[in-house]
Parts: structure tokens; C-alpha cells; sequence
């Protein structure tokens, strides 16, 4: 069973941070597609902002994705006008097939990686990408999970299938680590875990009604925290 | 290069989205404008109108699923009948969606002066400065504003739905009376005045590109919403009148004795729930009428800007700025027009002039078509066809004249200057730096090589 990935990194034009030099690294096995979304106000016609900025941005976006080629990442550069940011990284990941999404954030070195996890739905594939993560650097990974999040499987069920799965991906046992907690506020103690931690992965839940108010928890967590996020869509999932 | 727009815009959607930009002034400002005109038959000038509006909505949204170009109706005349038309389009569909935005804007004032105790006289002044107010947020740019919108029209319907429906114990049946003592000419004047009403509908259009299933929703959604929109409308004036006495509406404007009321929604809720009433009615119409100007400013800058990246205006018009990201120039020409107009036009004459522009451009979108259809260009091929062509948009054309003859000398005035000032301003301007043709120019070529032309 071999999952290929293909992660997506928007960035928000113009002037937007470059990517942390840690992270080129976790990436240079991929594929990798850079998304310059050029923000515009509603009064900017997408087309007139294009044509007064698009050489600019071009060669901005290109300096931005030039590290991760030299790191030996395979990139394609993708540039969008608009101002539907959120709808434009959703669209450009399923026409470019990525099945992550990387916010890329602040991150001096990846040595400790934590994976929130909410249940059994998209396991393999998030574990197969954690488990790639895991190659390309020496971090260790903790599976979290806080119990008011549970569907059918219990917490350390959950934990114990995902440690399986990462082992089966050839991770040594002993960078593995567990955590369990009471929590109730899923989002807050994520964002809590991510000061004690280099780098987040998590996967893509349905909204509920309360996410499409709220935000999803992906969402908002990306929101709150300085770390890198990658999130794992749930792309095997039947359309909903 | 890929397609950057998703359609993801369902019927649903599509029908909020026109509604949206057909609530405005027409619902909270027009209705004693129109009675003045028609008396009680006020109410069948809003479906006569409705029903003109129609054929150049239809019309419009095909053209738009075959242009996806951002410039609306100035892009599909242009495409069609060559720059000069373009120029005269242009122009007048800019002028007339400044008209409505001020006008919008001076009926504000007026329902802001209900919450707060100012003399009559200060309307003019108000709205200038709310003007000056939205120009500025137009040129630093806005995120949001457009679910804003989308979140008060469905506030404004609640609104309207439970006016109509405590309107219903109060009305007056004798207020009814007279109906039909201003006779056919009154209604007909009356639905020329109101017809910038349901002008918002051919916003579809703009979203055209966006909508699913276009052939299904974009005639569906437009029947639907300016169905809804006419019952919508047809009853709440009907409130207005019932609940008001004719005097009222009619000589409680501002300024001279006899202008007629700038405020009947809350003259109506006046007499429905006291001082209450008054307040959540100016405050619901405050905000309907914040974001029509609002979107009005947004939407009227695009004419100067397409325009001007077609060459028949400044090539400065079209830039954007480095520092907002907004086409800061095209806003501040539209900012000054809507200024001069609000300063220097009586209000009346502003809703006038913004219902003839309106129509007069209506009925070159409905040419536009005929000629599109006509020429079989290539390039023209749109994903949804207008039905009941060509004898809808012959309807749309004939209405539209037949509403502006009636509209008084000074409307005509107005639309005649338009079409001089925009040949003049091609004739000076744009044509010299444009050798574009439009499909009209197609089907002259055609006709010329059939008949050759014989000199003598």
C-alpha cells in the first residue's frame, strides 16, 4: 500500500514570508504545488489586477518556489487573482489532485511533530504522509487525541491502530509517543500542544454546522497558531 | 489557461444575489414619487415596469455566459455594435448608476434625519458627506462588503414581510379610492419613474459565469426573483398607500411645499406602531440604502475602467494603485460625479434621469442581442439562450421607448444629451485610438459583398 502525495502551499501575494527553510527540506521528496493567491479588494476587477501585476508576481512566486526545486521537490506554480481566498485553495487543490495543504507559518526547526487525531476516517492516508514527514527528518511524532472528539473508536484504540500504521511505514517504534487528553476544547488545546511543538498535522474533518460558522477546526487552529500545518484532505472520502 | 471562476452558484444563490440588488431605493424612497404620478395605481406602474425590465435581464445574461469579461453591459454593447455605441453605453450606464447610488444616498439622509432631530434642509448636506464617506472606503478597498449586502437584503425582506403583514390589519380600503383617476398615462409616467427599481436584476449577469447548471438557473433565477420582487413590491406599496394619507406622501418632502415624501416606508410604520415603528424602519432602510450605494459606487467605477483598457477613456482610468490594490482613479471620477450630482440635481430629477439612462440602456442591450444573433459571429456562443427570442427583446426595445416618451421633457433631455456627449467623446477621443468593428460591423461587410455597391 503506497499513498502518493501531493501538497499544495498557498501563499498570500504580494510580499508574502518565504518558506521556511525547514520545511524545503520535509519537502524535497514531493510534489509540490505553490499557489500565489494575489488578494484584491472587491473594487479590483481579478482581470485588471492581472495585467498590472502579473509579471511581478510571476517573479515573485518563482523566487518563493526556486528552494524547493533546488531542494529536488518536483513544483508546479500556480498564480490566482482574487479575493475568494479560502475558495480559491480549495478549487486549486482538487484540480492540481493535492491531497495536502500546507500553511506554512514560522518554524526554525521540525523536531517535534504532533498529529491530532479525531478518528478512524482518512488514517491511512494521514499516516502514510506523517510517516513521510518522518522519513525525511529525525523529529519525533506524537499521536494526540482529546477524548470529547471520539467517534466510535475509543482514544487509545485510535492511538494504537495509528502507531501500528506508522511502524508498518517503517518508523521506529521509540519516536512514537502517545498522549491522551480530557479536554474539551479541541481547538484551544491544539493550539496549546502547537507552543510545545515544531509542526501540526491534521486531517480535514466534514463541517458541521457549528464549523460552517465557526470555521472548521483545521481552520481555525491554522488561524491561531505560528506553527506549520499541513492538513490531509479527505480525498478518498465519497462526495458528500 | 484554466477557467479561474468555480460555479458554485445554485438557484438559491443566484435569486438572493439579484434580490439583493434590486432593494433599495426603490422600496423605501419611490413609492410617493410613483403616487404621485399614478395615484393608488401605483402598484400596477411596479408590475408594468417589472415587466419591461425583463426582455433586457434575459437578454443580458445570455450575452454574459458568452463574455465572461468583467465591464457588463458596456462589454456585450461594445462586442456588438462597434465603440461608438460602446462609448454611448458606456457613458450612460455609468451616469445612471451614479444617478441611482445618489439618489439612494439623498433618501438616506432623509430616513437618518427620522432617528435624529436636524432641520429638513440638512438631507443634501448628510448625504454629501456619506457620500464622501463611501468614496473613501471604495478607494481603500473593501473585503466583505458584498456578504454584508447579502445579510441585510434578507434582514430588509424580513423587515418588508412583517410590515405587509401588520399593514394588513391597518390599511384603509377607501385609501384605494381613485384608483384609476390618474388614468393609463399617469401609470404609464409611474412605471417609467420606478423602473430603476428592478434595474439591480441584470446583476445576475455579472455572476453569470459563476452559476451552475446555467441553462436551468439564469432564467429561472431571473423569472424568479423579479417575480418575487414584483409581488414583493406590489404589496408593500400597497402598504405604503393603504396605510397613509395622500397628503402625507405627497407634500411631506424636503425642502419646497409640495416635494413629495422621501420617506413613505416610515410615514407608513408611523402609522402603524408610533414613534417604534419610525425607528426600525429608518434604520432597516438606512442600511438597505448604505449598501445599494455602496455597491453602486463599486459597480458604476467598472464602466470608466473597461472603457478605458478598451481605449475609449484615459489610460489612467484603468490603472490599479499599488498602494489600495483598488482603480483608484475610476473611483474618484465616479466619487466626483456622485458629489456634483447630489449637490448640484433636485432630488427628483436625479430618479428620473437614473430611470431614463437605465432604460435607454436597456434598450441597446436588447439591440445588442438582436444584432449578436443576427451577425453569427464565431466568437459568439453562449451557454444559455434567451427564450422567446426575438420578439421578447422587441418588446423590451418598444417598451422601454414607449416608457421614456412619457417620462417629460427633461428625461428625454437627458438621454438625447448622453447619446451627443458620448458621440462627441468617441468622435473626439476614442476614435482614434480604436479599429474595432463589433458583429454589427459583421453584418454590414456581409451585406455590402451580396450587394455589390454600383457606382455611378
Amino acid at each position: 500500500m503506497s499513498i502518493t502525495h501531493n501538497v499544495l502551499i498557498p501563499l498570500e501575494l504580494p510580499d508574502p514570508d518565504p518558506i521556511p527553510s525547514v520545511l524545503v527540506d520535509t519537502l524535497a521528496s514531493m510534489e509540490v504545488v505553490v499557489l500565489g493567491h494575489y488578494g484584491l479588494p472587491e473594487q479590483t476587477p481579478p482581470s485588471a489586477g492581472r495585467n498590472q501585476f502579473e509579471t511581478k508576481a510571476n517573479t515573485e512566486l518563482d523566487g518563493l518556489a526556486q528552494p524547493l526545486a533546488e531542494a529536488g521537490a518536483s513544483v508546479t506554480t500556480r498564480l490566482v487573482f482574487g479575493k475568494a481566498r479560502d475558495k480559491t485553495i480549495d478549487r486549486v487543490a482538487v484540480e492540481e489532485d493535492c491531497d495536502v495543504i500546507l500553511t506554512p507559518g514560522q518554524a526554525k526547526t521540525v523536531e517535534r511533530i504532533v498529529v491530532p487525531m479525531r478518528g478512524a476516517e482518512n488514517l491511512d492516508r494521514i499516516t502514510s504522509f506523517v510517516g513521510e514527514l518522518l522519513s525525511a527528518t529525525d523529529a519525533s511524532v506524537t499521536l494526540f487525541h482529546t477524548s470529547e472528539s471520539s467517534d466510535r473508536l475509543p482514544g487509545e484504540e485510535l492511538l494504537a491502530a495509528a502507531t501500528d500504521r506508522l511502524v508498518e511505514t517503517g518508523v521506529a517504534p521509540d519516536r512514537i509517543n502517545q498522549q491522551l487528553s480530557e479536554d474539551e476544547d479541541v481547538e484551544r488545546s491544539i493550539v496549546e500542544l502547537g507552543e510545545d511543538f515544531d509542526l501540526l498535522v491534521l486531517g480535514e474533518t466534514e463541517p458541521s454546522l457549528r464549523d460552517r460558522i465557526f470555521g472548521t477546526v483545521p481552520a481555525q487552529v491554522t488561524a491561531d497558531t505560528e506553527d506549520p500545518a499541513f492538513v490531509v484532505r479527505d480525498i478518498d472520502a465519497p462526495e458528500s | 489557461m484554466k477557467n479561474d471562476l468555480e460555479r458554485d452558484l445554485g438557484l438559491y444563490a443566484t435569486v438572493t444575489i439579484s434580490m439583493g440588488a434590486m432593494i433599495g431605493s426603490g422600496i423605501f424612497v419611490l413609492p410617493a414619487l410613483g403616487f404621485k404620478k399614478a395615484g393608488p395605481a401605483v402598484v400596477i406602474a411596479y408590475i408594468l415596469a417589472g415587466l419591461v425590465v425583463l426582455p433586457a435581464a434575459l437578454s443580458k445574461a445570455e450575452m454574459a455566459t458568452a463574455m465572461p469579461e468583467s465591464g457588463g453591459t458596456y462589454i456585450y454593447i461594445d462586442r456588438a455594435m462597434g465603440p461608438l455605441a460602446g462609448t454611448v453605453a458606456g457613458i450612460g450606464a455609468w451616469f445612471s448608476l451614479v444617478f441611482k447610488s445618489s439618489f439612494a444616498l439623498v433618501g438616506l439622509g432623509a430616513y437618518l434625519l427620522l432617528l435624529v432631530p436636524l432641520s429638513g434642509g440638512l438631507v443634501k448636506a448628510v448625504a454629501l458627506g456619506l457620500a464622501a464617506l463611501i468614496i473613501i472606503l471604495n478607494i481603500v478597498g473593501t473585503e466583505q462588503s458584498g456578504k454584508a449586502q447579502s445579510i441585510i437584503v434578507t434582514a430588509v425582506v424580513v423587515a418588508l414581510a412583517a410590515y405587509v403583514l401588520n399593514a394588513g390589519v391597518a390599511v384603509d380600503a377607501t385609501r384605494f379610492d381613485g384608483f384609476t383617476q390618474k388614468g393609463t398615462g399617469g401609470v404609464v409616467t409611474a412605471a417609467a419613474f420606478v423602473f430603476v427599481s428592478y434595474a439591480g436584476v441584470t446583476k445576475i449577469a455579472s455572476v453569470a459565469e459563476e452559476i451552475e447548471d446555467p441553462d436551468r438557473n439564469l432564467p429561472r433565477g431571473i423569472l424568479i426573483s423579479m417575480g418575487v420582487m414584483m409581488v414583493l413590491y406590489t404589496l408593500v406599496v400597497a402598504a405604503v398607500v393603504g396605510l397613509n394619507d395622500a397628503k402625507t406622501l405627497t407634500t411631506t418632502g424636503p425642502g419646497a411645499g409640495d416635494s413629495p415624501s422621501l420617506t413613505p416606508m416610515a410615514d407608513g410604520a408611523g402609522q402603524l406602531l408610533g414613534g417604534v415603528g419610525v425607528t426600525v424602519i429608518a434604520v432597516v432602510a438606512i442600511l438597505a440604502l448604505t449598501s445599494m450605494a455602496n455597491a453602486g459606487v463599486l459597480a458604476s467605477s467598472r464602466f470608466p475602467l473597461a472603457m478605458s483598457r478598451d481605449s475609449l477613456a484615459p489610460g489612467g482610468l484603468a490603472r490599479v494603485s499599488e498602494r489600495f490594490q483598488t482603480p483608484r482613479n475610476a473611483i474618484l471620477v465616479t466619487g466626483v460625479l456622485l458629489l456634483a450630482l447630489i449637490a448640484f440635481v433636485p432630488v427628483v430629477e436625479l430618479a428620473k434621469l437614473a430611470s431614463a439612462f437605465q432604460i435607454l440602456v436597456f434598450s441597446i442591450v436588447n439591440l445588442a442581442l438582436i444584432v449578436f444573433r443576427t451577425s453569427g459571429v464565431e466568437s459568439y456562443q453562449p451557454s444559455f439562450r434567451s427564450p422567446g427570442y426575438p420578439f421578447v427583446q422587441l418588446f423590451g426595445v418598444v417598451g422601454g421607448f414607449a416608457l421614456l416618451t412619457q417620462m417629460g421633457i427633461l428625461p428625454i433631455l437627458g438621454a438625447a444629451g448622453i447619446i451627443v456627449g458620448g458621440v462627441a467623446w468617441y468622435l473626439l477621443y476614442g476614435r482614434s485610438r480604436t479599429d474595432r468593428k463589433g458583429a454589427l460591423g459583421v453584418i454590414i461587410a456581409r451585406r455590402r459583398d451580396e450587394e455589390p455597391v454600383t457606382s455611378d
